[in-house]
């Protein structure tokens, strides 16, 4: 961009920003105060505490599972389990597991 | 120091509201309501503005348990406020379907009439040009809507890149990145009006 495209780009730019400075604000409406304060008496309690209880829950159901799926794809306990459940010819597995 | 900071009579409505006196709030509101309105109608269209302030003061109140009056309240709830014009944004850019808008031939015309100005001062006194405005809309519209409150903030309203940032809740290097990207952009899209 050469020194004769840079002040054309600056003038707009100018421009820009004056329309921006001189924008329109809205006359305050009279009404609003009364409107919030009827939707605030609606709902007075805000519902953050719901989701925050929402959110630790979710991230905790998260952990659990990270943690079982660790344990059953990452430490071998899966062969333990078919090993047990297909080649225990005594049934001492599932005697254990129900309890019987 | 930092509790002087606070107004007194803004730290005294604060209190009767925790007490549970919530028609106090009116009294805040009352306050604050043309700087929050001269805020919003900087940020989002003309006809919203009313809707917007609207909704800033009702999640300001129920954000207050944030407040804790270490900066005076008008700058907290300036920051709900363009966190709030920010939000209005990005649901708004997910919502509506997004035909690229032409520019008309008049604002055309009238942007290489400005670029063709002697000086900037110059160019100042089109502003009231109802084609100034539809430059401005047009021009922001082409931009993401973190980037639109980031131009916004730093290269309309001349606001340091920290203030930019605490307000918009992101981090300086990231209004840094992007006030120079969004703001090349922004001349990218001027000089293909103007053939630069």
């Amino acid at each position: 961009m050469d020194g004769n495209s840079t002040g054309r780009m600056e003038r707009l730019e100018a421009v820009l920003r004056a329309a921006h400075a001189r924008r329109e604000v809205p006359s305050p409406d009279p009404g609003m105060v009364f409107a919030v304060l009827n939707e605030i008496k609606a709902q007075p309690e805000p519902a953050t505490n719901g989701v925050l209880w929402r959110m630790a829950a979710g991230a905790g159901l998260l952990a659990v599972a990270t943690v079982l799926l660790t344990l059953a794809f990452g430490s071998g306990i899966e062969e333990e389990v078919g090993r047990f459940l297909f080649f225990d010819p005594n049934g001492q597995a599932l005697v254990s597991l129900f309890g019987v | 120091m930092a509790e002087a900071l606070v107004d007194m009579e803004d730290a005294r409505i604060l209190k009767e509201i925790r007490a549970g006196d919530v028609d106090a709030y009116a009294r805040l509101m009352t306050k604050y309501q043309g700087r929050v309105s001269g805020i919003v109608s900087g940020h989002a269209p003309r006809e919203r503005v009313a809707e917007l302030t609207h909704e800033v003061f009702v999640r300001a109140y129920r954000s207050l348990a944030g407040y804790r009056g270490d900066s005076p309240f008008g700058h907290w709830l300036a920051k709900v406020t363009v966190r709030t014009c920010h939000d209005f944004w990005r649901s708004e850019y997910r919502r509506r379907e997004r035909p690229e808008s032409d520019l008309s031939e008049e604002c055309r015309a009238f942007a290489e009439e400005v670029a063709a100005l002697e000086t900037s001062e110059a160019a100042e006194e089109t502003v009231s040009r109802s084609e100034a405005k539809e430059l401005l809309a047009w021009a922001l519209d082409k931009l993401s809507p973190t980037d639109r409150m980031v131009v916004t903030l730093t290269h309309l309203e001349e606001r340091p890149v920290a203030e930019a940032a605490e307000m918009l809740g992101i981090s300086v290097p990231n209004v840094k990145v992007r006030a120079f990207r969004a703001r090349k952009k922004l001349r990218d899209l001027l000089g293909d009006i103007i053939g630069a």
